[in-house]
């Protein structure tokens, strides 16, 4: 870590905040009175401002703080919510975003300043509207956002926090500075700060560069402990940070303050029975607290602070509940991934070295290893999970853009946002379901004055739903348009020679969409010509090992499905051998693994049909089927597996057992070839073809 | 820019097929193997011998013997896996060759190279770069994009995207998220 990670650090957690300002606007615009979208959006204005400003940051800083002011005066509701408010909200977080990529955007920059200042003076306050772009903080006009009483005029209940702030010593090195977060939080609503000098080494130990104190601060606001934590976001990881509500009652009767001891017991500072003891010794409780030699004057002054705050401060308690969480560069876990697949595979040469050994200690260890290696794959693995509601609520300015582009009126619906899915998915499929939005915008969903006459609402709906569907994740994008023309479709595609005239069903016309270059549009439009780009998307979800399908109703609209596996990386196997080489089935498709006997066979020519307590399944024969050579034995092993509704047993030489394994994509040619979809490394270094056996079911039944 | 050229030194990893000598750029080797278990490929395209492992990748080994459409061999102690760079459709991969055997790094300059002729050959000529002539003896320079990006080999890609119908998935339902242990 050092002063550049850092800044990293700030650009992703600014961008992050950025995603969420933009979704809260979009949001917004739809329910003008959600005040708590509003404090959204300005916490995290005000948040990029504040730690802008601290990384370094100054032109962000400077220009957020002229869009924090305009959120501010809509906070205090000075300023009404209309689309001119939301436009400005959403300019700026593409000029932030801008600015964070290092462009100056000085002339988009100027052009918000002078927008937001325009309303400013459209309210008609009293003090002067001049507002340049170099402006200080403190002399805007729309000075909200640092007054200490702010709080006040909102109707959120306030609250006193205790937040114990205890930096690592070398945190200064990072070229932090404290000061500027004591500020921040002043802006917050009252606050008392006190350092505490206890740990100040003597002066031969001292080290100038580092920093010894630590601070109890006291801060009665209306913000959420989020909002505070937020404060500290860039400096959480390098100290020691508590943020925890102090107890109120709902009416500020003396009584019900906390006294003195209390809080220093809270502070864990003195013990219970000390306090008692102190107690007795009849005196003003923080001086005898203090003579006692137990608690420095500096603590019992923070506890009078505390106490001090409380005691002002009516208010309702609120109830908190926090996750604690990390934030990981995603790099650093797809590293570990790997690095637990590299351990997979040591575990698993581990496991074939220990079946031979003559020691039983040995064979123990490594079955406790393999246990353990299963655990840490299983973790790590739902690290990775991450819910669908991020990436899906990005959609909404899309879609909101798209409206205003092509004239139309568009609604977007989500649904199942909290699917979890392989983060690394998650992104893949960013590009695809842009495509497809697009798609159904711009080709789907009819004019508004079209869809009156066919009896339809003005505005178009596309729904966005996703859902688990066991190993997959099926995401569906539905509208409500016009649907495929399978007409024009049909002729197109005969006329550009990708389709035989004389077929003529529809799902393999509607397909064609997916070629290169298909389009039927008439001219293209600036968002899209149909089929630009659904070539695309297919290609992006077959990369992931997903499929694609289509539906469409004439008249009623289009549904794109998209059936994605939920992760990438490692699955658990079943190991076969057929002539003389390893193949892997996925394990979760395997019900149990049968001896192909007289007994079992029923029909077929060839006997490959059996009957499996009442059931007949069909047999595929593997050799057959991957082209290898040699015949079975007198009797093969069959591993009854089952996809998409379908059961059949498979004709394997021997079944080695299960094994977990690490998937190793396969490359150019090897990539496309049926049957197989990955290969993994064996404990003896081989090559394990993994059997796609959904594909090789469907070949032998089409046959 | 000729003169530069006539006095460059070329190296070419030089190699030997049924008694022939060939050679590929040495910037294009990655390294040379010598022969592992090969495991097979269910593929209609026999030259596609299969995939081996190379320190944790998967890489694709092709038979240059069955892709010239020569004699086919056992194989020798000789027998090695040159394994070659290529960038395909913007993606960088490897590709493993299957040679009877490596006969080391031939040096020459521009100037003892011949453009290939335009007939007499047993191979396809675009896929020859040049012909070096060294010490009397002739040895046929291959371009490894074009003898690996040959449309034959990738066609079982076109392949599998023509026989698509709309839904045509690469896996089935074959991933989980947390295996049953």
């Amino acid at each position: 870590m050092n002063f550049e990670d850092s800044n990293g650090l700030f650009l992703e957690e600014a961008r992050d905040l950025l995603a969420k300002i933009e979704n809260s606007l979009v949001a917004l615009e739809k329910q003008p009175g959600d005040k708590e979208l509003v404090n959204e959006i300005f916490r995290g204005l005000h948040t990029i401002k504040g730690s802008g400003a601290m990384f370094g940051f100054q032109k962000v800083s400077d220009f957020t703080h002229h869009v924090e002011n305009l959120f501010d005066e809509v906070r205090n509701e000075k300023v009404s919510i209309d689309s001119r408010i939301i436009d400005i909200g959403l300019r700026s977080t593409d000029c932030i975003s801008l600015l964070l990529d290092g462009s100056d955007a000085g002339e988009e920059r100027k052009g918000i300043i002078s927008d937001i200042a325009r309303i400013g003076e459209e309210k008609k306050k009293p003090e002067g509207r001049e507002e340049g772009e170099k402006e200080p903080a403190g002399q805007s006009p729309f000075a909200g956002e640092s007054n200490p009483t702010a709080g006040e005029s909102l109707d959120a209940p306030t609250q006193v926090f205790r937040i114990v702030f205890k930096p690592q010593p070398q945190i200064l090195h990072r070229g932090v500075k404290i000061e500027p977060l004591f500020q921040e939080l002043s802006g917050l609503g009252i606050c008392h700060v006190e350092a505490l000098c206890r740990d100040i080494p003597d002066l031969d130990q001292l080290d100038p560069t580092a920093l010894y104190l630590s601070w109890i601060l006291t801060l009665s606001t209306v913000e959420s402990p989020a909002s505070i934590r937020s404060v500290f976001m860039f400096v959480e990881d390098y100290s020691e940070l508590s943020v925890t509500p102090v107890e109120m009652e709902n009416n500020a009767e003396e009584a019900t303050v906390p006294r003195l001891g209390e809080i220093l017991v809270n502070l864990g500072m003195i013990k219970p029975n000390e306090v008692e003891e102190i107690r007795a010794a009849q005196k003003l409780f923080g001086e005898a607290a203090i003579d006692s030699g137990r608690v420095s004057r500096e603590q019992v002054d923070a506890a009078l602070a505390e106490q001090a705050i409380v005691r002002t401060a009516t208010m309702e308690r609120e109830v908190h509940k926090e996750s604690a969480t990390v934030r990981v560069r995603k790099e650093k876990l797809d590293n570990l991934i790997d690095l637990v697949g590299e351990l997979v595979i040591l575990q698993a040469m581990l496991e074939q070295e220990a079946k031979g050994a003559a020691s039983g200690i040995f064979g123990t260890i490594s079955e406790n290893l393999s246990r353990l290696t299963a655990d840490l794959r299983d973790s790590i693995m739902s690290i990775r999970m991450v819910q669908l509601a991020e990436s899906f609520a990005s959609f909404q300015r899309l879609v909101r853009d798209l409206a205003a582009q092509l004239g139309k009126e568009l609604r977007l619906e989500i649904s199942g946002a909290d699917t979890e899915l392989d983060k690394n998915v998650i992104e893949l499929l960013k590009d695809p379901l842009v495509h497809i939005i697009r798609n159904s915008a711009d080709h789907g969903i009819e004019l508004p004055e079209v869809r009156e006459k066919a009896g339809k609402p003005r505005a178009g709906t596309i729904s966005l739903g996703a859902r688990q569907v066991g190993s997959r994740v099926e995401i569906t994008i539905a509208d409500d348009g016009a649907g495929l023309n399978i007409k024009k479709i049909r002729e197109r595609a005969v006329e550009r020679k990708l389709l035989d005239p004389t077929v003529t069903d529809e799902t393999r016309i509607m397909a064609m969409i997916f070629e290169p270059g298909f389009s039927t549009a008439e001219k293209t439009t600036g968002v899209s010509g149909r089929g630009v780009g659904m070539d695309v998307v297919k290609r992006n979800i077959e990369s992931l090992r997903g499929e694609v399908s289509l539906r469409s109703e004439p008249g009623r609209g289009m549904t794109v499905t998209l059936s994605i596996p939920l992760t990438l990386v490692i699955i658990e196997g079943l190991l076969v051998l057929i002539a003389g080489h390893n193949y892997v089935v996925t394990l979760s498709q395997v019900e149990e693994c049968v001896d192909l006997t007289d007994s079992v066979r029923v029909g077929g020519s060839d006997g490959s049909i059996i009957n499996l307590r009442g059931k007949t399944i069909p047999v595929i024969s593997l050799r057959e089927a991957l082209k290898l050579p040699g015949n079975y034995g007198e009797t093969p092993r069959l591993v009854i597996v089952s996809s998409e509704g379908t059961t059949v047993g498979l004709a394997v030489d021997k079944v080695l057992g299960r094994k977990q394994v690490v998937i190793k994509p396969l490359s150019g040619a090897v990539k496309r070839i049926k049957a197989i979809f990955g290969a993994t490394i064996l404990g003896d270094g081989s090559v394990a073809l993994i059997l796609d056996v959904t594909e090789i079911i469907k070949t032998r039944t089409s046959e | 820019m000729d003169d530069l050229q006539a006095t460059m030194q070329l190296q070419f990893l030089r190699f030997n097929l049924a008694g022939q000598n060939y050679a590929f750029d040495v910037l294009k080797v990655h390294e040379v193997l010598s022969l592992v278990k090969i495991t097979p490929l269910p593929s209609s395209m026999d030259f596609l011998s299969g995939v081996i492992n190379l320190r944790g990748s998967v890489i694709p080994v092709v038979d240059l013997r069955k892709k010239f459409g020569m004699s086919e061999a056992e194989s020798t102690v000789d027998s090695s896996i040159i394994i070659v760079d290529l960038v395909h459709e913007g993606e960088e991969t490897m590709i493993g060759a299957l040679v009877d055997a490596v006969k080391g790094v031939l040096r020459c300059e521009s100037k003892d190279l011949e453009p290939p002729p335009r007939f007499g050959m047993k191979l396809n000529t675009h896929i020859v770069q040049a012909i070096a002539k060294k010490d009397g003896d002739f040895v046929v320079i291959l371009d490894t994009e074009k003898v690996f990006s040959d449309q034959e080999l990738w066609l079982i890609r076109e392949q599998a995207a023509a026989d698509s119908s709309i839904g045509m998935p690469i896996a089935g339902d074959q991933t989980q998220d947390r295996p049953a242990t």
